[in-house]
């Protein structure tokens, strides 16, 4: 199970705090798997949505970590973080 | 013809439709000369829209935020344009004065803003912090008469400008003994620009019980006897009744007559210039409220362009899906993020994560608890939430908030999971006039130490302290308040109740310099760890918010954190200068760009985004100059985190396992005195201040050989 928690504005257009019955192999897919099921998240996570650029406020973290490449592989297990970047304080 | 409709449930009072209003139909930047009016109905939640007199022009409709104005039908009439020269100010953008009050001797005075200090030093917290240099001499005690209290505004404010209504006070604070400033939103820094002052200076102390009457040109030291021992609330609620609800108040509370050392500043029923104890310096003069009204329009360098700016800025806001994520929630939303990134403040900072953090959520209390969304002025984002704790008996209040730091450290930090209970602690630190920082900090450490023996039931006259219990935090807030028992050695802030506790309870007195740490636990995230460690103030988040370049580019990474930090450090207090507030830069992703070019048609000042950011790095130096003189030995070892962070492993959640090493400490902190032309000691170089054109603070620091 790949468990995806959302914040922010992210959570407010999906409408939900996370899911966990979305499985890929990358990042990518994930994300083409999530609109598919929360279409208007995509003007939100996508900058250019032909092109797949992610908007620069996003911020994807992959076991505590933070990637924006669409190739990092995802496995089972995994817990993804997806969020409008916030800067706080 | 124009229907226009109003839905007072929506309105956030951010009184953009004043100013639009008076713009269109008498050419004035006045809210005073709009035909709307917007009156607050706080202490109870919500506005008033008054329209009598519209001309049905509709300008104000498309500025609406929340759509609280809205067109129910027809078209509107045409505004015939005018245009009015504004108030006598020498500098476009300024009120034009600085007032200087003599709380002892009664003596008031102004003199005028000169465009060379405009240029250096901005406004708002540079003015402060250079007025308070000036004025404050070296070994003042911070509780005496010779400190002075400095309320500043900086040029954005008081124009039509969005998210532009911040005052900043400053004051050699009893709580570090250094530099102390905090700054508060709401009302009261556009006043001050209408009643014609960039600055007041307050120094002295009044006979009896004082407040400080400001009507424009007309400025008076009246009695306030019949509001000395009320809470902040209740004390702004009866001087609007008294004065007039035009006025803005700001307010200390019980806490602040007391001279608690963390007491704050309150004002607009729930915002609060919180940290570093202004409050109490206040309270040492005898001075329990400023009350300020203006009814003199700004002179603008170029109406127009200012006006088609913030349009057009309104309308790129309209278009994030950002803003109504902040409008719903406002910073409560952070809450669970921060614990799922293991920074959430848990029992004293025991650890970084709560087990069940689900009661504290943004969305619960959004359901539970907020009545009302509350706007600053001229702010679409509305992040202040209004709420009634919906509790029984003397838990039934009205507050606002809790904002996410109170969440974090009058909730978690002192062990509470109930969204409810801690909209009553926060009413509670907000009547009494305290910080909820710091005192959720306090309590936190005061807790702890009974729970390890330190102190016991014969030091809390029988009672047990207790995390998450309701009763604990009130029985010692209303005693830290009154500065009796216990709470007169906890008034003093953790730093030197630790000292005077001993028995080891230093090492989990979580501070820096002296100022308790805010609501971001970073024994794994090192940029943000030493915007803590080096904040002017002490162990405050908002000069540098560093968290997410941490989780970006690798939490223990220690290149390029220094960088980071350092530009946050100019760019974030750039907006504390200018007087305006960085949420729309910061949360939505306004571009900086758009804060000199506002500011040029606010001022005319051809200021580029870098002008800007060197005089940030100029006052950011003069602030660290001010704790070194006053300070012995200041430097480099007031840079340092509690030893809690360093010797104690985060015990529980995503950071679980982690703390800091000195070698870390060291290799950061070296780093960033490099980046910033420092000696290794922390200490700004000669070659440096000259660079900054700073060369008056030399002979202070460096004292010359004889």
């Amino acid at each position: 199970m790949i468990r995806i928690v959302f914040f922010f504005t992210v959570r407010d257009v999906a409408g939900r705090n996370e899911i966990n019955d979305i499985f890929a192999s990358n990042l990518g897919e994930l994300l083409e798997k999530l609109i598919q099921q929360y279409p208007k998240l995509e003007k939100v996570i996508f900058a250019d949505e032909a092109k797949r650029k992610l908007r620069p406020e996003i911020m994807i973290m992959l076991n505590g970590i933070a990637v924006r490449k669409l190739d990092a592989p995802v496995n089972d297990g995994d817990l993804i973080l997806i969020m409008t970047m916030i800067s706080g304080g | 013809m124009l229907k226009i409709g109003k839905d007072e449930k929506k309105c956030s009072g951010c009184r953009i439709c004043e100013l639009i209003c008076a713009i269109t139909h008498t050419g004035e930047c006045n809210p005073k000369k709009s035909i709307v009016k917007i009156t607050a109905n706080f202490p109870e939640p919500g506005y008033h829209i008054e329209m009598k007199g519209c001309k049905l022009c509709g300008e104000c409709l498309k500025y609406c935020p929340t759509k609280a104005l809205f067109v129910r039908g027809g078209e509107g009439q045409i505004a015939e344009k005018k245009t009015v020269a504004g108030r006598e100010s020498s500098i476009p953008g300024y009120g034009g004065k600085i007032l200087r009050v003599d709380l002892s001797t009664g003596e008031i005075r102004t003199e005028d803003i000169q465009p060379e200090f405009a240029k250096t030093y901005l406004g708002g917290r540079g003015f402060a912090a250079k007025l308070l240099y000036d004025s404050v001499k070296k070994g003042t005690d911070p509780l005496s008469p010779e400190n002075k209290v400095i309320m500043a505004t900086g040029p954005l404010s008081g124009a039509l400008c969005l998210a532009n209504s911040k005052t900043t006070f400053a004051t050699k604070s009893p709580l570090t003994r250094g530099y102390g400033d905090s700054n508060v939103g709401g009302h009261l820094a556009a006043e001050m620009k209408y009643a014609g002052y960039d600055a007041i200076i307050i120094r002295g102390k009044a006979e009896k019980p004082s407040y400080l009457f400001i009507d424009g040109g007309r400025v008076e030291i009246r009695d306030a006897a019949k509001y000395w021992g009320k809470g902040s609330t209740e004390a702004e609620r009866m001087l609007k009744d008294d004065l007039g609800k035009e006025f803005q108040i700001a307010v200390i509370g019980p806490a602040g007559e007391n001279q608690v050392y963390f007491a704050c500043v309150s004002h607009d029923f729930g915002r609060q210039a919180g940290r570093t104890g202004i409050g109490a310096v206040l309270g040492s003069k005898n001075l329990k409220a400023v009350a300020i009204r203006g009814d003199k329009g700004v002179r603008l360098a170029d109406q127009e362009a200012m006006t088609k700016k913030t349009k057009e800025t309104l309308e790129w806001c309209f278009k994030q899906p950002a803003l109504e994520t902040w409008q719903k929630y406002g910073t409560p939303s952070v809450t669970v993020w921060a614990n799922e990134i293991g920074a959430l403040p848990y029992k004293n900072f025991w650890s970084e994560h709560m087990e069940d953090v689900s009661g504290l959520k943004d969305e619960v209390m959004r359901e539970k608890i907020v009545v009302h969304d509350k706007a600053c002025m001229n702010c679409p984002m509305a992040c202040g939430k209004y709420s009634h704790s919906k509790k029984e008996g003397k838990y039934d209040v009205l507050v606002e908030g809790p904002e996410y730091e109170t969440i974090a450290l009058c909730g978690s930090n002192c062990g509470f999971g109930d969204i409810q209970d801690v909209a009553y602690l926060n009413y509670l630190c907000d009547e009494l006039g305290v910080d909820t920082i710091s005192t959720g900090g306090v309590i936190a450490f005061a807790i702890e130490c009974f729970e390890k023996g330190i102190i016991t039931k014969e030091d809390t006259e029988g009672h047990e302290l207790k995390f998450g219990d309701v009763e604990t935090f009130e029985y010692l807030v209303r005693k830290i308040a009154k500065k009796e028992g216990i709470g007169k050695v906890l008034a003093d802030g953790v730093r030197l109740a630790s000292q005077k506790f001993g028995k080891g309870s230093e090492d989990f007195a979580i501070q820096v310099k002296g100022l308790e740490w805010s609501g971001y636990g970073s024994r794994n995230a090192l940029a943000m760890l030493l915007s803590y460690l080096t904040c002017d103030d002490g162990a405050t988040h908002n000069r540098s918010w560093a968290i997410t370049w941490d989780i970006e580019k690798g939490r223990e990474l220690i290149e390029g954190k220094a960088e980071r930090v350092v530009f946050l450090q100019h760019a974030r207090p750039m907006f504390d200068m200018l007087g305006a507030c960085r949420l729309l830069w910061v949360e939505l992703g306004l571009p900086l760009e758009h804060y000199p070019e506002m500011l040029k048609t606010i001022t005319g000042f051809d200021f580029t985004l870098d002008d800007l950011y060197k005089i940030s790095e100029r006052v950011w130096n003069l602030t660290r100059v001010f704790s070194i003189r006053e300070i012995e030995g200041f430097g480099r070892a007031y840079d340092a985190p509690p030893a809690r962070f360093i010797k104690e492993a985060v015990p529980t959640g995503p950071t679980k396992g982690k703390k800091l090493s000195m070698r870390k400490i060291n290799k950061l902190l070296s780093n960033y005195y490099k980046l910033r032309g420092w000696t290794k000691s922390g200490i700004p170089t000669k070659r440096k201040l000259k660079e900054l054109g700073l060369e008056f603070v030399i002979t202070d620091i460096f004292p010359r050989k004889k």
